[in-house]
């Protein structure tokens, strides 16, 4: 091939008109096209699977719905909202909610604070305890549910049984039959599912913190408790706050691990469950959309308060 | 001339600072028209309402060969496919059989209805869905469909509502006793009780004589379950759960108020695990046929299933029995498993076609050969009695009699609301956690809101 047969590739910085004026803003608008043309998929996909619904939901919100005797829907603004904050049964599922997002989210940075500060030194069988870890979190939370049935059972429960054999107790606990004790047993179980995340997170967060900190400050004479307390946790906080909205979504949205092991008590029932008893039991559209409505606030509100509060700190 | 003097840094600061304001003007227009956008679909879209639906008579000389429908069934009732295949030879018509759990099948139909959409021409009625399904329109009516032959051949009470039948039992379910009869024996207890004081005697007989195994089995939790075997236990001790005008008739001193007592006692008492609080319909059976539990309230399956040794430990030693009452056996009622057909199908004659077929004395008995379930045919049991090939039979022919229906005048539309807080406050009073009286002041009020007396 002579050197007049070849062909002239067009500069890719220019625009394809040839001009040579303002490519850098050509390419701009080009890349800004190429970057909407890629993200629309995921925005159709959010207008249908996320927005859609909520914006759905926060209609009929505030609208009545009695779809069994066949009452036309009527508009009543913020009623809904009114009632179910009034309703009891409403009350003491938030106050519920409330109890097991506190013991979840102690449990889950405590215990997993302490997992992934295990689990960031190598050791033998690492991998193991890895995979030993994540299987809970790959549990639906029915399964796990009912295999923690089997210890808490009454009867037949391991628990039971372990403490009768070490001589702890002298009979067998109704461990689901106390108000307080049945919450704790049911955020254990919970927490079980949610830990790996929780582990992994922190991992992830500790990882990122540079070796040469730990190497300086231990040059300068600092205990590791010291390291911990003015490297690690300052560092950590981004991963904290990560790790602390995700357990907050997953405690307010508890509802698997309290229907296979207490039913729909009324001791133990969460927000959710409210929600799914007043929308798809007792067909009150309105105020079951009402409390997931203000279930989404609370959630939104509480996550963006841990991000706010640890990104300002760790600033 | 200031600003040929300006700090050159600055102003590429302010630059990208408009930028990024500008960035940020742009990004909250984006936020919003997508809020604006999902909030117009929503508003623009049909929302909650009625389905719009005909409740027409069926023109049953519609052609329906080559014609499919859809039909949804809970897991327990799917219907073999050699069988189905009868079906479709003999009508012409192609089946596409859906399953899903009894549990989810109550919300899968009415988020369905309430979309306006129905998502099966013929489906699983469970009695308890009959007043709050025909009260909203969703059920075609079929008192007038189907031929009386076959109408006067089953127990019916259940599924009608309003003056209408919404649907026609496929299964026949109703509450009886079972116990052990090696417990009993050990007990010394010849037969079982005819009474609730007969009753309770056994059990304190049945605690002394072997303490691993408790006297009785009850479901506590705070579910369906729970509320069905209290409403058993008023109507077996002579009582009503609703008067003739749908009022609660569980009052102090009533049949109501001593059947919750008997299971608040019989928690206190030992009788039953103190971990009955957790127990379900299936966790109660499974004591009972994992030879925990000597006694219980069940269907007329539970011999079937206390007799699998796939998962029984006391193959053999169960028997049938009728349901104690006052001065003799007591009423009991019936929990049958249904199907109808919704008022939103589009092959409605198609449907009647299967739904008849599905019911006929052949297919009922050849259900009950390959999924065990009862026949809801009368003519069927008595049949299979009388050939010896029904276990427990004699027991079952003897228990019908009993039958009562819960709601003479059909279910009311909010039967399912009400059961679901019974459920729940029922197992409050069985934890201690609130008094019998408490629990009853509660199920009333709670009945007299919906019923908006």
């Amino acid at each position: 091939m002579t050197a007049e047969t070849r062909v002239q590739l067009p500069d890719p910085s220019l625009p394809p008109d040839g001009t040579t004026s303002r490519p850098q803003d050509w390419r701009a608008r080009s890349d800004r096209r190429l970057g909407w043309l890629l993200v629309s998929p995921l925005i159709l996909l959010l207008l249908g699977l996320v927005s859609y619904p909520l914006a759905d939901g926060a209609i009929t919100s505030l609208w009545t719905s009695d779809p069994v005797n066949g009452v036309p829907n009527r508009f009543v603004g913020l009623g809904n909202y009114r009632d179910v904050l009034a309703a009891p049964e409403t009350r003491a599922a938030l106050l519920h909610t409330f109890a097991y997002l506190a013991i979840a989210l102690v449990l889950e940075i405590v215990l997993g604070m302490v997992f992934a500060l295990t689990l960031r030194r190598p050791f033998r069988g690492r991998v193991l305890v890895f995979t030993a870890l994540v299987l809970p979190w790959a549990l639906p939370g029915v399964v796990s549910g009912l295999l923690w049935t089997r210890v808490f059972d009454t009867d037949n429960g391991v628990l039971n049984s372990l403490l009768l054999q070490l001589h702890v107790t002298s009979g067998r606990h109704a461990w689901l039959a106390s108000p307080l004790l049945s919450i704790l047993v049911i955020t254990v179980v919970h927490v079980w599912g949610v830990l790996p995340l929780t582990v992994l997170v922190l991992l992830s967060g500790l990882n990122g913190i540079p070796a040469d900190l730990y190497g300086a400050a231990a040059v300068d004479g600092a205990s590791r408790l010291r390291q911990f307390w003015h490297i690690t946790l300052p560092l950590l906080r981004p991963a904290v706050a990560v790790a602390l909205t995700t357990g907050t979504v997953a405690a307010l949205a508890i509802f698997d691990e309290i229907y296979v092991l207490n039913g729909t008590a009324l001791s133990t029932r969460s927000a959710m469950m409210q929600v799914y008893d007043t929308t798809f039991r007792q067909l009150d559209f309105g105020h079951g959309s009402a409390l997931s409505i203000l279930l989404t606030v609370v959630t939104i509100v509480l996550a963006a308060v841990w991000v706010v509060a640890f990104r300002r700190v760790a600033r | 001339m200031t600003r040929s003097f300006r700090n050159p840094a600055r102003c590429s600061f302010r630059a990208a600072a408009t930028a990024r304001s500008r960035s940020s003007r742009g990004r909250a227009v984006a936020v919003a028209g997508f809020v604006a956008a999902a909030l117009l679909v929503a508003a623009c879209s049909g929302g909650t309402g009625a389905p719009g639906s005909s409740t027409a008579p069926i023109n049953k000389g519609e052609p329906i060969r080559g014609q499919r429908i859809t039909v949804l069934l809970p897991s327990f009732a799917q219907i073999p496919k050699p069988l189905l295949a009868d079906f479709t030879r003999q009508t012409g018509v192609d089946v596409t059989l859906n399953s899903a759990s009894f549990d989810s099948l109550h919300q899968q139909l009415v988020t369905s209805f309430v979309a306006g959409n129905t998502i099966a021409d013929v489906s699983e009625v469970d009695w308890s869905w009959v007043g709050q399904f025909g009260h909203a329109g969703w059920y075609t009516p079929l008192e007038n469909e189907l031929p009386s032959a076959l109408l006067s051949d089953m127990q019916l009470a259940p599924f009608r509502s309003n003056g209408h039948l919404y649907a026609v039992p496929y299964s026949n379910d109703f509450r009886m006793a079972a116990y052990n009869t090696d417990a009993f024996r050990k007990a010394g207890i010849a037969a079982p009780p005819q009474t609730f004081d007969e009753l309770s005697a056994d059990m304190v007989k049945l605690q002394r004589a072997d303490p691993r195994v408790f006297p009785l089995t009850l479901p506590l939790s705070a579910g369906e379950g729970t509320a069905t075997q209290w409403y058993l236990l008023t109507l077996a001790m002579g009582g009503q759960v609703f008067d003739d005008k749908l009022q609660p008739a569980f009052g102090p001193g009533t049949a109501g108020e001593k059947a919750l007592q008997f299971e608040v006692d019989a928690v206190a008492r030992g009788w039953i695990s103190r971990g009955a609080v957790s127990n379900t319909n299936q966790t109660s059976d499974a004591r009972f046929t994992g030879g925990v539990a000597a006694y219980i309230f069940g269907g007329p399956d539970e011999l079937v299933v206390a007799d699998d040794p796939t998962s029984s430990q006391i193959v053999g030693k169960a028997q049938l029995a009728l349901v104690p009452g006052v001065s003799g056996p007591g009423a009991t009622f019936g929990l049958p498993e249904g199907i109808g057909i919704p008022a939103g199908s589009k092959h409605k004659a198609a449907a009647l076609a299967f739904v008849q077929w599905m019911t006929s004395p052949g297919v009922v008995t050849q259900l009950r050969d390959n999924l065990g379930v009862l026949p809801a045919r009368i003519s069927v049991l008595r049949q299979l009695t009388a050939a010896g090939k029904l276990k427990g039979g004699p027991v079952i022919q003897a228990e019908i009699p009993h039958i009562v229906p819960l709601f003479p005048q059909g279910a009311p539309a909010w039967y399912p609301k009400f059961s679901n807080e019974a459920g729940a406050l029922i197992n409050s009073a069985a934890k201690g956690d609130i008094s019998v009286a408490e629990a009853l002041k509660r199920m009333a009020a709670t009945a007299r809101r919906l019923s908006g007396t």
